[in-house]
């Protein structure tokens, strides 16, 4: 009987990519560990840019650690809350802000360009979060695959767009629950009425952005629920103008991301310079083609493909949680529980 | 007369594999002990939960019977004939385990959606287009079908190719129908392998969370959906603990189900020494019936899965009349910095996941003594892929949180993490084919002086060597499409398939289709190369 020729094969591969791979470089004391959510440090995203431009600026080492969404990333910081691995942690949005401030992770730090703020981006009065970049949620079409889009929320329930939506569950999308908030913003305590209403056109509630995004360039739906910047990045690199924002007269809700100093920080000095950091012009005026969101310096000039996004005239900041009781009500009229 | 040099050779080998064994299990119990562990304060989490996992339960377990029913002609076809296709029959078994849902799903749109190629085809022939079954609760069920399908084909046609026929010649001889022969002898000996493969249907619709989501349209919400909400969301540790012991106990119960009608099923023994039957061409009057069959298959999955191929080679986002086919997708990942380094690491982590994979799976055959296992031992040895993924991950950062960072290259801990979870796709098969051996064979090992090293290596491991090899395949495809276990390490090693899911979600859908394109051709080419090696044995 022959043996199985798997087994040198596999240890072949092992051996071979023994050499390649890179010893774990966690841990290292002389770098600031910064937490980040999983697209900030993508080859694309901002995270390579501001470590290269920080050791420049700086003379100080960084180490990009991520571990999935904006969401596990807190869990993460939270639950070493008492032996800290990390300095500073970044992606923190309006959803997550309360919840990181009132487990007393964070410290207060007011960085020096605090001033350069706008009062409705600032995330916590006493600084323990500081706002780095902002976008808001929207409703994006595609000009060729519909004539006339709706013009607000009550729109979006005309027969017309039957089966024309697609948008993310609340429960696992933060621009789906984001999306929640808006129509709780817009509607109040009749929010489950409207989204009884609203039934007919979702076409189907995905798990995330990124599912939902990807069924509307594949041409599934002319209607998705993203950000007012998305149809930038399609200007940018696709050199189409055939996706555009929908601005609704009610407003559009806010989301602004945050970086905090974790408590317990030994390189605190380091910290606070990689915070201040955050919102000097050479990272500010990065963010918009990395994280395709506003800076929240409105200084920055903005790059000629952001003529697509256009920022609403009103702007809903939610100033508390959607109640779980609330989210529950939508999601039965929606008939997804 | 033992011959001491090779005894203790083997001795040590032994023990040594005994010891990672213990090692890798230990890469799973850690993480699941520490989630449900936080269940106890939580209580009961709502009537709404209990609706869901009903829902769950009955989308999975009608997966599942589909599943076997689509795959049982499949299973014959490559087990008792000889075809063109069929290495790629074998090879598509690699979808489910390597092709990221999220990718996936977006075949199935492509292909299926409303503007997709199907409903064109059919409005252009028929004036309508007939395909409506995504968003809808159906239409869980179809896209689980076609995605899992495989799964079956592999699993029974490795079990049935096996299978020797002498019981099968003598129900002929005695006058027995081809349906009679089916149902009361062939379906009876290959039993446990279809119990196996229905289980591991059963438990990946049951996790799915993607796929569900979005194809089941507005019809209702699945488990793993309440587990990220409490998990990820509401960061209610508490409450995620409850969901998965919930999870788990069910997804056992019915895995348990499957195990006890195969021990009453299964009565049959083969000799150690038959080898199966030898392959026939495919005979006219079965060619109708084969091509109506694959026809079936290329239009169900290599459709969707076509879709995701021709997207990768559309250059930019949104299909329009000026679409520009070429391989920028390709060339703009192969350029990118670091590809090679994750290149390297997958395959380096999905090969040794695969390898661990093995090891694991025959210390357990070899210490479940050589009786078929019973269905208690069955069902428990299905407990690793039991648990969410979700939950895993959530053990994973509770455990870190409170440890040092190991010092390890981060390919062994990706491939730790893996076999850990996945070591059962080669411990059940190969225990279905082990359950097939009479007794007396290893009672005649005993009565000349073998011990249990001899016996696990002489003859528990050259029985299991298909089954085996089958399951490090699977393995393997599962190690490549994986992003959860490179994500718990931290930045340091981004996999392939971590690149793909910051592909997607940086509105890169060509790239991601092009990297999804290239994680199947890698997992078809191990395949291919365990199933070359099969028909050799």
């Amino acid at each position: 009987m022959k043996q199985p020729a798997i087994l040198p094969f596999l240890l072949f591969v092992l051996l071979a990519f023994c050499a390649c791979a890179k010893p774990a470089e966690a841990g290292d004391p002389s770098k600031l560990v910064v937490y980040v959510y999983d697209s900030f440090a993508a080859e694309w995203g901002p995270g390579p840019a501001i470590v290269k431009g920080f050791l420049k600026a700086s003379g100080i080492e960084i180490e990009l650690v991520s571990s999935g969404d904006a969401g596990q990333t807190l869990v993460r910081a939270i639950l070493e809350k008492k032996t800290p691995k990390a300095d500073v942690i970044v992606g923190i949005d309006n959803n997550l802000a309360h919840r990181a401030i009132s487990e007393g992770i964070l410290l207060s730090y007011r960085p020096s360009g605090a001033g350069k703020v706008p009062p409705e981006l600032v995330l916590d009065p006493e600084w323990r979060l500081t706002p780095f970049d902002w976008g808001c949620f929207a409703i994006v079409w595609d000009s060729e695959k519909l004539e006339s889009p709706p013009k607000d929320l009550e729109g979006l329930t005309s027969p017309e767009y039957s089966g024309k939506l697609v948008i993310m569950d609340p429960r696992t999308s933060t621009p789906g629950l984001g999306f929640l908030a808006w129509t709780v913003s817009a509607y109040g305590d009749a929010a489950p009425d409207y989204w009884r209403r609203l039934k007919p056109t979702v076409l189907t509630m995905t798990d995330g952005w990124d599912s939902a995004y990807g069924m509307f360039v594949a041409g599934e739906t002319p209607l998705v629920l993203s950000y007012t910047t998305s149809p930038a990045y399609h200007v940018e690199n696709d050199h189409t103008e055939r996706y555009k924002t929908l601005v609704f007269a009610e407003g559009h809700p806010l989301q602004v991301e945050g970086a905090g100093i974790l408590a317990g920080t030994m390189r605190l000095k380091q910290a606070k310079a990689f915070v201040d950091y955050l919102l000097s012009p050479e990272v500010q005026a990065l963010l918009p083609t990395t994280q395709w969101m506003y800076p929240v310096d409105p200084s920055i000039p903005l790059p000629a493909s952001f003529k697509a996004a256009p920022r609403p005239a009103k702007l809903l900041k939610p100033e508390a949680a959607v109640p779980v009781a609330m989210i529950d009500a939508c999601l039965e009229a929606l008939g997804r529980k | 007369m033992r011959n001491s040099a090779g005894w203790r050779v083997r001795l040590a080998v032994a023990a040594l594999a005994a010891g990672l064994a213990l090692v890798i299990t230990a890469f799973f119990i850690a993480p699941f002990v520490s989630v449900i562990a936080l269940a106890v304060p939580a209580g009961f989490p709502g009537y709404g939960v209990v609706r869901t996992l009903c829902f769950t339960t009955v989308q999975a377990f009608a997966s599942s019977g589909i599943s076997v029913l689509v795959g049982m002609p499949g299973a014959f076809f490559v087990a008792r004939r000889i075809f063109p296709g069929r290495g790629l029959l074998l090879a598509s078994s690699a979808v489910p385990l390597c092709v990221p849902p999220v990718v996936m799903a977006l075949g199935f749109v492509m292909f299926f959606g409303r503007e997709g190629f199907a409903n064109a085809a059919s409005e252009a022939i028929l004036g309508v287009g007939i395909f409506q079954f995504l968003y809808t609760a159906p239409g869980i069920v179809i896209v689980h079908t076609a995605y899992n399908f495989p799964l079956v084909v592999l699993i029974v046609g490795d079990a049935w190719a096996e299978l020797p026929g002498i019981q099968e010649d003598g129900a002929r001889t005695l006058g027995a129908s081809p349906a009679r022969i089916f149902f009361q002898v062939t379906l009876r000996q290959l039993a446990p392998a279809v119990g196996a493969a229905a289980s591991l249907v059963f438990l990946y619709s049951f996790f799915s969370f993607v796929i569900a989501m979005l194809v089941g349209g507005l019809s209702g919400s699945t488990m793993e959906v309440e587990l990220f909400r409490a998990a990820r969301t509401d960061l209610d540790s508490g409450k995620a603990g409850v969901i998965v012991i919930m999870e788990t106990a069910v997804s056992l119960l019915v895995v348990g189900a499957y195990a006890m009608l195969e021990s009453r099923a299964s009565s049959s023994q083969i000799s150690a020494r038959s080898r199966g039957r030898t392959r026939k061409r495919l005979s006219l009057s079965e060619l109708p019936a084969a091509l109506a069959y694959f026809a079936l298959v290329v239009f169900f999955l290599f459709g969707p899965l076509g879709s995701i191929i021709l997207r990768s080679f559309v250059e930019r986002n949104g299909y329009s009349p000026s679409t520009a086919f070429g391989f920028g997708n390709y060339i703009r990942i192969a350029l990118s910095p670091s590809f090679l380094h994750s290149l390297g690491l997958t395959l380096a982590a999905a090969g040794t996941a695969a390898l661990f994979a093995v090891i694991v799976g025959a210390v357990f055959l070899a210490s479940s003594r050589n009786a078929r296992i019973k269905p208690f031992a069955a069902t428990l040895s299905f407990l690793p892929l039991a648990v969410s993924g979700t939950a895993l991950a959530l053990g994973w950062t509770r455990i870190s949180a409170g440890t040092d960072s190991i010092f390890f290259p981060p390919f062994l801990i990706i491939a730790a993490v893996i076999a850990s979870s996945s070591f059962p796709l080669v411990f059940r098969p190969a225990a279905a084919a082990l359950g097939n051996v009479p007794p007396s064979v290893f009672d005649a090992a005993r009565s000349i002086g073998a011990d249990a090293v001899d016996t696990a290596t002489r003859i528990t491991m050259p029985l299991v060597s298909r089954a085996l090899l089958s399951g490090a395949a699977m393995v393997f495809a599962i190690g490549v499409g994986d992003a959860n276990a490179a994500l718990m390490l931290g930045s340091g090693a981004e996999t392939l398939s971590l690149r793909l899911y910051r592909y997607i979600g940086g509105y890169r859908f060509g790239e991601a289709c092009a990297l999804g394109t290239i994680l199947f051709l890698a997992s078809v080419a191990v395949f291919s190369l365990s199933g070359g090696r099969r028909d050799a044995l």
